[in-house]
């Protein structure tokens, strides 16, 4: 990644931490596949920058886009 | 000739029992319509033989498979392996929709190169947000019905004559109409914004392979 897309995805990082972190950390979220997770899990995986975690980050700041749209 | 509608129902815990639940409202749809039989497999009868039965006795034309999986298999009853790359050529000249394992780009890549028309699912894992409280009662759980609205959009869509391509546009838009109108009145425990997420991440990741003209017209 650039500099700039990198300081554009620390940012949107924060922003998606932020959110999470308004939210009770032992929430969970059923899967598909036999699965639970927390809101801590979601937010583990954000800070570590794993795969899931990028997903979890683009889907948050694609939520954030449908909400603001006038799609 | 009357065309199939097949659907694979287990329900041994607490997201089949959901799943279990949602796809009722696909059969009160399906039975709606002149002309078609709907072959239900449900609870501790979605097993792999009364599927690989069902599926070449009965012929369907679509199939809607509930419950849990992984990338390369859907499963049934206590995550019993039902559908894999062993036996997927037995949905040649199907549609395929998946709940909700992320079975898209690894069990669907194979099922239409064997000839499955159009294989409809999830590229990640299928999210859902339910209330602890009412895991009895799934139809009660005031988080659970966005992802029951949301899924029942798109198989009642194939059902009613859209082809996948309409599907899923349909049913995106409905996710949309979804996460916007969620509200934050009466949220105490905060489960409105997990709930907005979760259907966000079932849009962002709702997709298919293989002919996205593939319609299941009654």
């Amino acid at each position: 990644m650039t500099s700039d897309k990198v300081d554009i995805y620390e940012e949107q990082k924060e922003l998606v931490l932020a959110r999470f972190n308004a939210i009770s950390p032992e929430s969970k979220i059923m899967l598909g596949g036999d699965k639970e997770l927390t809101v801590k899990d979601l937010i583990s995986h954000v800070e570590k920058g794993d795969e899931f975690g990028r997903k979890i980050v683009q889907t948050q700041i694609r939520m954030l886009k449908v909400l603001t749209s006038n799609v | 000739m009357t065309k199939c509608f097949l659907l694979t129902r287990p329900n041994y815990d607490p997201a089949t029992s959901y799943l279990h639940y949602f796809a009722r409202e696909a059969i009160v749809i399906a039975k709606q319509l002149k002309g078609l039989h709907v072959s239900d497999i449900e609870g501790n009868k979605v097993t792999r033989p009364n599927l690989e039965k069902s599926m070449t006795h009965e012929n369907p034309g679509l199939v809607f498979l509930n419950g849990h999986g992984d990338k390369m298999a859907i499963w049934g009853h206590k995550d019993e392996v039902i559908l894999d790359s062993k036996n997927i050529n037995l949905a040649k000249d199907k549609i395929v929709y998946s709940l909700a394992c992320d079975s898209l780009a690894g069990l669907g890549d194979i099922a239409v190169r064997q000839g499955t028309q159009a294989y409809i699912g999830y590229q990640e894992n299928f999210m859902l947000v339910a209330d602890p409280t009412r895991h009895a009662s799934p139809g009660k759980d005031n988080n659970a019905l966005p992802f029951k609205m949301a899924c029942t959009k798109l198989i009642e869509s194939l059902l009613t004559g859209s082809n996948a391509r309409e599907a899923i546009e349909i049913t995106k838009r409905e996710y949309i109409r979804l996460i916007k109108s969620l509200g934050t009145s009466e949220d105490p425990y905060g489960d409105v914004s997990l709930v907005r997420f979760a259907l966000a991440w079932d849009l962002e990741f709702l997709d298919m392979k293989g002919n996205p003209e593939a319609c299941f017209a009654v």
